[in-house]
Parts: C-alpha cells; sequence; structure tokens
C-alpha cells in the first residue's frame, strides 16, 4: 500500500504491464471468439462415412453451402469422405486449423482435445452429448481442465453447432441455411432453434448467426452477447434460454450491450421450490426474478418463436421510434379500431393529427369522410391515396411512427398498397426528415401473402394481424426509450 | 458497518430480531418507528417513547408474532404498559419484548430482499396486504439498483397508481425512492450473508415513511 502511494515507479510500471496483459488478454479472448463463428479452416473430428450419422451429416453440411475456407475431415478409418481426403487425426494435417468440430462419443472427448490442443487449436464446438444433462458431472469438469490447460474456448457440449449464414458456414450436424441478415438467434435448445431457422426461412427473415449453447460448459450467454456486440453483421440479438448460468456477469454484459437484445425464458411456472420464511422469499421464484433482470437491462421479453421474430425484425429493420405516438392508416374502418385498441393496451397513444396533415388528407380523400387517426382511406383506395395518407401521416409532429393497414376487402387493391408501402420506406431510409418506423398488418389469407412477399423481399416487416404488428411498433418504441430518443417508458 | 463480526456476534442464530433489524436499518438512514428493548420490568420505567406505543414479542423463535398473540397496539398509559407487560410475561415466559412508537398509518408497503441463487440478492417492492398476497403484485431488480431502477419499480407494480395520487391518497415518492436505495446499499453490504429480509409493512404518507416491522434471515 506504501509503495503504492509513493508512486514507486517500479511498481507503476508492473501495474501498467499487468493492465496491458488484462487488456490484451480480453482483446484475445474477443478476437478467439470472432475467428470461433468465422474460422479460415474447420476439422471435423469424428467425421463418419454412414449417411444419418452425426459425423456424416456434419461434414457434408460444412460443404454445401459457400463456405470458402479449408476443410479437414478426422477419421482414423476412412482415407475419403465425400470426396474429401481423411486425415487420422489433428496432428497428420499440416496446416493450422482454426476450428474443431469434434463429434466422437463423449468418453472420447478428453484425449480428442488433448490432440487439439497440441496442435494449438484455440475453438471447438463439442456436439457430442452425455454429460453434465445426463449427470457426468466429472467427465465435464475433465473437459474443463484440459480447455484451460491450452486456452480452448469451446461451445456446447451437447449442441448442433452454429450457423453463419453471412459467411455461408454451417457448422452443425442439422440440415437448413437461413437467408442472410442481420438478426443473431442465440438457442440454448438445438431443437428449438431448428425450428426458428424454417421459421425464418418461411417468414423470409434473415439471420446473422444461429448459435446452439448447449451445456454453456465455458462459452455462455454473456460471452456470446459480447461477442455479438462486436460482430459487425448482427443488428439484434435474440436469444431462448432456459437458464442463465452466471447471473451477475449475464446482467452487466447485458447492460453494457449497444444492440437491442430480445429474450424467450423458458420455464415460467417452475417456481423457487425451496423452503422459503419470508414474503420476499415467497413471492420470489426465480421467474419474478428474471423478469426484473430483463426490465433492468432493457430486454425486451417474448413469450413464443412468431413473437421473438416479430419483434426482431422490427429492430433489424425499422428505425427506433422517438416516441409512443402512433398513426393509423387503413383501408376500412374494422382493423383501424382493433388497431387503436391494441395501441392503446400497450402504451402507445393514437393522438389527433394536426390541423396541416388534416387539410392535407383532406385533399385526397373523398369529400364526405373526415380525415382522424386512425385514417380510413375508405374501400376503393388506390396507390395515390395510400402513398400521400402514410407521406402526411409520417411527417405530422405529432406522430412517431405509422402502421399501414390493409384488409382484404372487395374492392381492396393490395398490390398498389404494398407499392405506396415500399415508395414510402424507401424515402424513410433515404431522407431522415421521414426517419420514423413504417409498420405494416396486411389481413386476408393466401392472396395477400402473396403481396407481401414484395415487402419481405425488402427486408420491411409486414404482419398478418393486428396484435402482432402493435407489438413490433411497442418494441420500436421500446428502442428508442433504451437508445435515450425519449423518455416515455413502456411496459 | 463490518458483517463479519455482526454476524459472528450472533453465535450462529440465523433469525435476527427486530431490534437487531431496525438497529441496522438505523445505520442505513432507514426511517423506523422508534423502540425500546425490554428484557425486565425495570426496562419499563426507562421509556421515553410517546404513547399511544405498541408491544410486540422479541423472540427469534416467533417470526409470526400477530398468529401467536404476540402483538398489542394502541397501549396508551404507563399502567396499562405494565399490565400488558405481565399479560406477556405469562404467556411467553422468558422471552425480551420490544415496546414501539405507534406510527400513523399511510399505504402500506412491502420492501424485501431475498437471495437468488443465479443472480445474487435481489430487492422486491410491492404494496401491502392483498396486494402482495393474492395479486402477488411485486416487482424485483438485482442488485445494485440506481434511482431510475427504483423509479421503474415505482411505475411497474400494477397498483402503482395508488402512488400517484389516486382518490386524494398522497405519498412521498422521495421518501420511497430513499428507501429502497438505502435497502440496496445494505444489500450490497451485506450480499454475501442475507438470505431474506422483509420490511412489511412500511407506512407511505404524505411526508416521510417509515418501516413498522422488520426482519431478516441470514443465510
Amino acid at each position: 500500500m506504501l509503495l503504492l502511494k509513493k508512486g514507486n515507479p517500479c511498481l507503476k510500471a508492473n501495474r501498467d504491464l499487468i493492465t496491458i496483459f488484462i487488456q490484451s488478454y480480453s482483446a484475445y479472448k474477443l478476437m478467439s471468439l470472432e475467428r470461433f463463428f468465422n474460422p479460415k479452416s474447420i476439422a471435423v473430428i469424428g467425421a463418419s462415412r454412414t449417411p444419418g450419422k452425426i459425423g456424416y451429416e456434419t461434414l457434408k453440411n460444412t460443404l454445401v453451402y459457400d463456405y470458402k475456407g479449408k476443410m479437414y475431415p478426422v477419421n482414423p478409418n476412412a482415407d475419403e469422405i465425400l470426396g474429401q481426403k481423411c486425415y487420422p487425426n489433428v496432428k497428420a494435417v499440416r496446416d493450422k486449423i482454426d476450428l474443431a468440430l469434434i463429434v466422437v462419443p463423449a468418453e472420447m472427448v478428453p484425449g480428442i482435445l488433448e490432440e487439439c490442443g497440441k496442435k494449438k487449436i484455440k475453438n471447438a464446438v463439442i456436439v457430442s452429448s452425455g454429460f453434465i444433462e445426463i449427470g457426468e458431472k466429472k467427465l465435464a469438469e475433465n473437459i474443463l481442465l484440459i480447455a484451460k490447460k491450452y486456452g480452448i474456448r469451446i461451445l456446447g457440449p451437447n449442441t448442433m453447432g452454429f450457423k453463419n449464414p453471412v459467411d455461408g458456414l454451417d457448422a452443425s450436424f442439422v440440415f437448413g441455411m437461413p437467408y442472410k441478415g442481420s438478426i443473431s438467434v442465440v438457442s440454448q435448445s438445438g431443437a428449438l432453434s431448428i425450428g426458428v431457422i424454417y421459421h425464418a426461412l418461411l417468414e423470409k427473415i434473415g439471420l446473422s448467426k444461429v448459435i446452439g449453447m448447449g451445456n454453456k460448459l465455458d462459452i455462455d450467454d454473456a460471452d456470446i452477447i459480447e461477442y455479438l456486440e462486436k460482430d459487425p453483421s448482427t443488428k439484434v440479438i435474440a436469444m431462448y434460454i432456459e437458464d442463465v448460468k452466471n447471473g451477475k456477469k449475464f446482467l452487466s454484459a447485458a447492460k453494457k450491450c449497444s444492440k437491442p437484445i430480445v429474450v424467450i425464458k423458458a420455464g415460467k411456472t417452475k417456481a423457487g421450490a425451496k423452503a422459503v420464511s419470508s414474503h420476499t422469499g415467497a413471492m420470489a421464484g426465480s421467474d419474478k426474478i428474471y423478469d426484473g433482470v430483463f426490465k433492468q437491462a432493457d430486454i425486451i421479453r417474448v413469450n413464443d418463436v412468431t413473437e421473438l421474430f416479430d419483434v426482431s425484425n422490427a429492430l433489424a429493420n425499422q428505425p427506433p421510434a422517438r416516441g409512443n405516438r402512433v398513426g393509423i392508416i387503413s383501408n376500412g374502418g374494422g382493423a383501424g379500431i382493433l388497431l387503436a385498441d391494441a395501441c392503446s393496451d400497450n402504451d402507445l397513444e393514437v393522438p389527433y393529427l394536426n390541423n396541416y396533415t388534416v387539410k392535407k388528407l383532406k385533399k385526397i380523400l373523398p369529400p364526405l369522410v373526415t380525415p382522424g387517426n386512425p385514417v380510413d382511406l375508405v374501400a376503393d383506395a388506390g396507390f395515390h391515396r395510400y402513398e400521400m395518407a402514410t407521406k402526411a401521416v409520417l411527417e405530422d409532429k405529432n406522430i412517431d411512427g405509422v402502421i399501414v393497414t390493409c384488409v382484404h376487402g372487395g374492392y381492396a387493391r393490395p398490390r398498389e398498397y404494398t407499392g405506396a408501402v415500399l415508395k414510402m420506406v424507401e424515402l424513410q431510409r433515404n431522407d431522415p426528415k421521414h426517419d420514423k418506423p413504417i409498420i405494416s398488418c396486411w389481413i386476408g389469407g393466401r392472396e395477400i401473402e402473396e403481396v407481401t412477399e414484395d415487402l419481405k423481399n425488402e427486408n420491411i416487416p409486414v404482419y398478418q394481424d393486428t396484435t402482432r404488428a402493435v407489438n413490433a411498433m411497442k418494441a420500436l418504441v421500446k428502442e428508442g426509450y433504451r437508445l435515450g430518443l425519449h423518455s416515455r417508458r413502456i411496459k | 458497518m463490518n458483517m463479519e463480526s455482526f454476524v459472528k456476534s450472533l453465535g450462529g442464530r440465523k433469525v435476527l430480531t427486530e431490534n437487531e433489524v431496525k438497529s441496522l436499518l438505523k445505520e442505513y438512514n432507514i426511517p423506523t418507528t422508534g423502540y425500546a428493548l425490554v428484557k425486565n420490568e425495570k426496562d419499563l420505567k426507562k421509556i421515553s417513547l410517546p404513547y399511544p406505543l405498541v408491544m410486540k414479542i422479541c423472540s427469534p423463535k416467533y417470526t409470526h408474532k400477530t398468529d401467536v398473540g404476540g402483538v398489542k397496539l394502541g397501549i396508551k398509559s404507563e399502567d396499562e404498559l405494565v399490565k400488558v407487560y405481565k399479560d406477556f410475561q405469562k404467556k411467553f415466559a422468558g422471552e425480551n419484548f420490544i415496546i414501539e412508537t405507534m406510527e400513523k398509518p399511510g399505504v402500506e408497503a412491502i420492501v424485501g430482499l431475498v437471495h437468488d441463487p443465479t443472480f445474487g440478492l435481489s430487492i422486491m417492492f410491492g404494496l401491502g396486504g392483498i396486494f402482495t398476497e393474492i395479486f402477488k403484485d411485486v416487482v424485483f431488480r438485482v442488485l445494485p439498483i440506481d434511482r431510475k431502477d427504483a423509479e421503474d419499480m415505482m411505475s411497474e407494480i400494477k397498483s402503482r397508481k395508488i402512488l400517484g395520487g389516486f382518490r386524494g391518497i398522497k405519498v412521498s415518492r422521495d421518501a420511497l425512492i430513499n428507501i429502497l436505495l438505502n435497502v440496496s446499499n445494505l444489500g450490497v453490504d451485506f450480499q454475501n450473508s442475507i438470505k431474506e429480509m422483509d420490511l412489511n409493512p412500511v407506512f407511505l404518507r404524505e411526508k416521510d415513511a417509515v418501516v413498522v416491522d422488520a426482519r431478516m434471515i441470514i443465510k
């Protein structure tokens, strides 16, 4: 202490060295995760010749997309699999290996990991199961020790692996590649993440990474948040969580994260079954505390996969709102009223439009129609009315975001309306004056579905029902609050 | 405050008595009722608290004081105090009692701490009585919290209107915020020791707030 107070130069130099060491170590750790999910060379250890086996499917998946890195199947009993030269072990590979995909039986993993360590492989996905999830704690601890010894980062075990559509890399044993996009999905459940991939494909929502977390033996949720925050192709982090491993680390990483995080937290009803003797203890249960943690870190909590994508898609592809005042445009009374109701249920205001906007709207509406909010463009509306009305409401000083809806009424011309939305989003994306969220709500079965493809192709969020559209707008209002653009806190 | 020595002084006991918790609250500027511990009849003479008073059983054995008839409200005179004391002595032989000022009522709130296995010590806030027990209208935050967290907690409960002047009910929001922040400070210092703490009820009044009853269990 005394030495420190006197500013001993030796000690100061030492401290500086330590600081530099810590900084470079954390930088190295982050860098290593960057290389982890975008490796230049991969060894598939346990590659199999038998179709259907995980070791075969994993190798196949790494080969079918446009991944540009090098691939080294490892199997001591094969010369060649899927046209790729096989190696008996990683030592036999002369080049540097960035990532090991380990698909051997659990009891073989420690030996394989030792070999990886000696080969200076710093990143490993352990697909193999048979660890903590079935009570094999010793084996897991052993693996962690080996990983620490060689400085290897581990994803899993018991994981599907990961997919990186942006770089065309599928490092998982499950078939299917999402479109390229800016949402990264992190899932504790492998099966659910597969469902998620196909959902995203159907909805034409692009993804940046899909990461199966498995048992989180080494890389945990906080590590992934820190990595994705630095990942230039990720705009939104969408997570499925069953339990967080290190609560304080998670909270701190989430609070620091500059990108929006959306979470499904499963296990709501599994209340803390421990003996409690206070009111506070009886109220706690784990879910209430998770709820508090999510609010503390401005994480948006959602209930299911549809909602996860509805919200993430809006956050990834529309600007945050500067307030909670919504303008609604429709071609028929019903949908407009439903949207207004859903807004008021969700702390969103549907205010009067200003006089200037009303004047502009009167010019485009039939003589007997009074413009209000929702703006009813009536049944015979076409491209022009949708375009002019959306523009006028977007420019209204009392409005922070616009929901454009179309119902498939007898006279409706839905393709003209999507055309108007396309034009308005182009304006929004190129002109800071129109930088307010536009959310589309298109109701009416298969024909409408076809029309909305035009919007989906341009990454414009479109929803098939009113509550979903309002939920998306609410997320953008929350994001505006998180970023300090306004002070209206929404539940 | 040094928690280690405090816990040591308990000699392995896990449940703190009300006077122990309240002395701790005082250290952290959390307002409580006036109180005095009574170990024998002579102690009654020394009491300088203003009437009306309240007498409660004060023992780690009885955490639910009302259920065992261990609370007497509205004691108006010294004669009555002595009478109640003798009565309590018969019922709870060999125990200590705590005499407290009888506080003017306000909106009843609950503020608590609980150790969560994943996130560590967390703070809870809610309105008392049926709001807690039936509607479970409470919110949590992981420690430490800042002023914004405290304000968010107050606006997050469903019955928040009661804190905002509903039908002329007036509550000092600042007094409540100060309690939440000071409980957070206390919790941070004691985060490795506290298992659960209840401040229940806390009376929220127009100009101030006061902790009426308190209990704490350590790990």
